[in-house]
This record gives C-alpha cells, structure tokens and sequence, in this order.
C-alpha cells in the first residue's frame, strides 16, 4: 500500500457515521438569501449614490401605519406601489447594504441582544437593508455573541422571499446550528407578545424583540440542546394570551 | 418544509433566473447527494465535532449554491470545498473560544475493541490535533481528499512550495505518533530531508 493511501485509511478510520441533518431543500433556501443579500449589496450601492433618505409608512393590512425612517431635508421619496405584494410602499434607501454573505455590514436600526439560552453568550440580530426584491426591503442576520471575547458566531441571515415582507404573520424562519446547540431563529409580523414552537413535540418558548425601526416587526429566537429537534408550526399570541395570525404560507419554519 | 417555487412571478429576477431551462435545483440537490459524504467527513477531520462538521459543510455548501450558475460547469465540488476550508481557517480565526487546547479523544468512527487499534486512533487524533489549522488542512486536503498539491495552493491561496513546506512540516509531526511511526511521505511531494 502506497504511504498516501496508509495515511488516507488511518484518517478514515477515525471518522464517525456521518450524514448531513438537513435536506438540500434547506442548502438552497440559505444560498438564495446569499444571493439576494449580494445582489442587494450592489443595488444599494447604486441607489445611495442617487438618493437621499426616505420617509414611509408601512401599512400592516390596515390595522395601523408605523413609521420607519427618519426623514433628513432632502425630502420624501416613495417607491411606486407594488401591488402584487398587496401593501404599501416601503422604505429602500437610507438603510445599510448588506454584505455578500448576507451578513449586516452596519445595523438597520440599533442591533437587538438578548440572552441565548447558553450561559456567557447573547444572541445578537441585526437588520440588514434587501435591494432588488420586488416585496421585501429588510432581512435579519443572527449571531451569537460571547459576552467575555466580545467574538460573534454568525447562525443564519434570514429573509422574507414569497410575497410581502411585513404581511402579519411568521417569515424567515428557519433551524440551524450553532455555539451550545441548536437554534430557530425568524420574525413576526404583528402585536406578539410570547411565540413558541414545538420542539419534539414539547412547547418551547421564544426570546422575542422588538424591531426598533418597526416595532411591529418582532425577531424571535429558540435555543435548544441536543440533536436538532423536529419542529412543529410556530404560534404567536398577544398580550391577552390571544392566538395571532400565522400568516397564510409561512408558518412553517423554513418556510418564508 | 416545502422548497419555493422559484418561478413564480412574485420572486425576484435573480431566482428565476437560477431556476432556468435545466432546472439547476434538482441539479444541485444531485449534487449535494453526490458529494455532502466527503465533505462532511473532511469537516470532521478538521474540526472533531460533529456540529462544526455540519455548519461548516451546510455553509459550503449554501455558497456553492449562491455560485450555481458560474461553478456548474466547472468543478463544483473544488468550489464546496474551497469554502469549507478556508471557512474553517477563518471561523477559526475570528472565534477563538472555539478553539480546542486539550487533546480530547473524539468519539470513534469505528466500534473496535481492539486495543492495539484503538491506541492507533488516539495518537492520530492527539498527533492532528496538535497541528496547526492550516496543517491540518493541507493534510486533510493533500491525504484524505486527495486533492493535488497545486490545487491545495490554489484553494488556499498559497504558492505550492509552502503547501509542500506546510505538509513538510505536518507530517513530521504526525510521524512521531506512534499510529504513523513507521509511515513514509509520498516522495514525489515531499522532500526526505524535510522530515524530521
């Protein structure tokens, strides 16, 4: 047996049983955010160089109208309506372009931290602005951050792709792994006040943040020990403990 | 979880585009099932864990689907695994409370009382675990995926005299384990007196 082939095999045998524990449905739904967040990178580069920053509303399915960004003097400027996504205009530029991992390169409004789950680490989300996309403007990016290097673990960059980024209802969420486990991360679209999912069929109770550039918008994080679990349909309820709309087609993680 | 119909009108031109006439999704979930074996058992090499091993290969592969349309053609799996190792180097570099200081005895591949063997796997695993990250990377690269020296170079970004003076040094290493005491370098990469 030749060296390399000896060295080869004695590799080999250290290897445990292996296989990946996602489909390759999961591969492409996380290669087309990276696409869209590099192609976002090189449009809004195109547009901060023509416009200035943006005032708009954001009309939720008619419940209310938030504000989402400041306006500077250079005036209003609204992208025409798109009607196949059924909202209103939505904010394009003034925000940050993403890098072309999908990755924030600067916050989108302040960056959320919250606890974990796992002693020592926070999970830390930033908003990244989406350019190009006919109905969604905003993705997440999700890390974990450990409190004592200040060394960020980046779990998954997430966005709406089919139909409107800020319908009611769940988007983006998807299962990944990362520092201590296992996570599902995603965002909510409406007055949630507590989200859970099922996890192996056992409840598991979400950390929940508001957006501070639409607080309608709430990004929620699971964390989870163990093999990666089988998910359930996530809910969210209110204040008064009242279920909230799922959304019509991204209830399920991974979907949306 | 359901896969979106990319070509739906609502989507954005650029996935419409990646779902063309040959239908590159079904293409690359081929691909994925041809390959992810090998990648994922070279991740694990690198990194001893199975966790790291998944997000370092799920992430390989993502990006190689995010390059679909330029690396089909070519070599898509040198892509993947361009990806993966310098992921591992770089995720390495940027979190280093992932590094692991002890030399911890991963769990075995194979079931195998023999202790002789068993001996064997520990040293390996004490021996790789003390090279450094690009080390163990060529080794996985040059000896386990056998991938040529010059396309170590070019995944890594280096010129070939230092994946030779890496491997050099690598395999000095691990031939004072006792697993690969009696081992000899392939000659024709390495030079004998390079060897210690």
């Amino acid at each position: 047996m030749k060296p390399d082939e000896i060295l080869h095999d004695k590799l080999e045998s250290l290897v445990p049983d292996l296989q990946l524990d996602v489909p390759a449905e999961n591969l492409i739904k996380r290669g087309r955010r990276m696409l869209a967040a590099r192609q976002s990178l090189i449009a809004s580069g195109a547009a901060v160089a023509v416009a200035g920053i943006t005032v708009a509303g954001v009309a939720l399915s008619g419940h209310h109208t938030s504000t989402v960004q400041t306006a500077s003097n250079s005036g209003s400027q609204l992208q025409p309506a798109d009607l196949t996504c059924g909202v209103s205009p939505q904010p394009t530029v003034g925000a940050p372009a993403a890098s072309n991992d999908g990755a924030a390169a600067t916050p989108w409004g302040a960056a959320i931290q919250g606890a974990s789950g796992v002693a020592g680490t926070d999970v830390v989300v930033h908003a990244f602005h989406i350019a190009g996309m006919q109905c969604t403007n905003v993705g997440f990016e999700f890390a974990v951050k450990n409190l004592s290097t200040g060394a960020t673990t980046p779990l998954e960059a997430t966005n709406e792709y089919e139909g409107s980024d800020i319908a009611p209802g769940f988007h983006g969420a998807g299962l990944t792994t990362g520092p201590g486990g296992w996570y599902v991360v995603g965002y909510y679209v409406g007055p949630a006040a507590a989200i859970s999912i099922p996890a192996n069929g056992q409840p598991a109770s979400a950390h929940l943040a508001s957006w501070a550039v639409n607080p309608d918008v709430k990004v929620w994080w699971v964390h989870g020990t163990g093999p990666t679990p089988t998910l359930g349909t996530p809910d969210a309820t209110d204040g008064s403990g009242a279920p909230l709309p799922g959304g019509a087609r991204n209830g399920q993680p991974g979907v949306g | 979880v359901e896969i979106k119909d990319a070509r739906r009108g609502n989507l954005p031109a650029s996935e419409r585009v990646l779902v063309g006439v040959t239908e590159p999704v079904d293409e690359f979930t081929a691909f994925v099932a041809a390959s992810s074996a090998r990648l994922l058992r070279a991740a694990w090499l690198l990194t001893f864990d199975r966790d790291d091993a998944q997000d370092l290969t799920q992430l390989a592969f993502a990006k190689t689907f995010a390059a679909w349309q330029r690396v089909r053609r070519d070599d898509a799996e040198s892509y993947a695994r361009r990806v993966l190792v310098n992921s591992y180097i770089d995720w390495w570099r940027r979190a280093p409370w992932r590094e692991r200081s002890t030399a911890q005895v991963p769990e075995a591949g194979v079931i195998d009382d023999h202790a002789r063997q068993t001996d064997e796997r520990t040293a390996l695993t004490v021996a790789l675990e003390e090279l450094t990250r690009r080390e163990r990377t060529v080794v996985v690269l040059r000896y386990y995926l056998d991938v040529s020296e010059a396309d170590v170079a070019d995944q890594l970004n280096v010129s070939a005299g230092t994946v030779k003076s890496t491997a050099s040094k690598a395999l000095a290493k691990l031939r004072r384990s006792t697993a690969l005491a009696g081992f000899q370098p392939p000659t024709r990469d390495l030079a004998l007196e390079d060897i210690s």
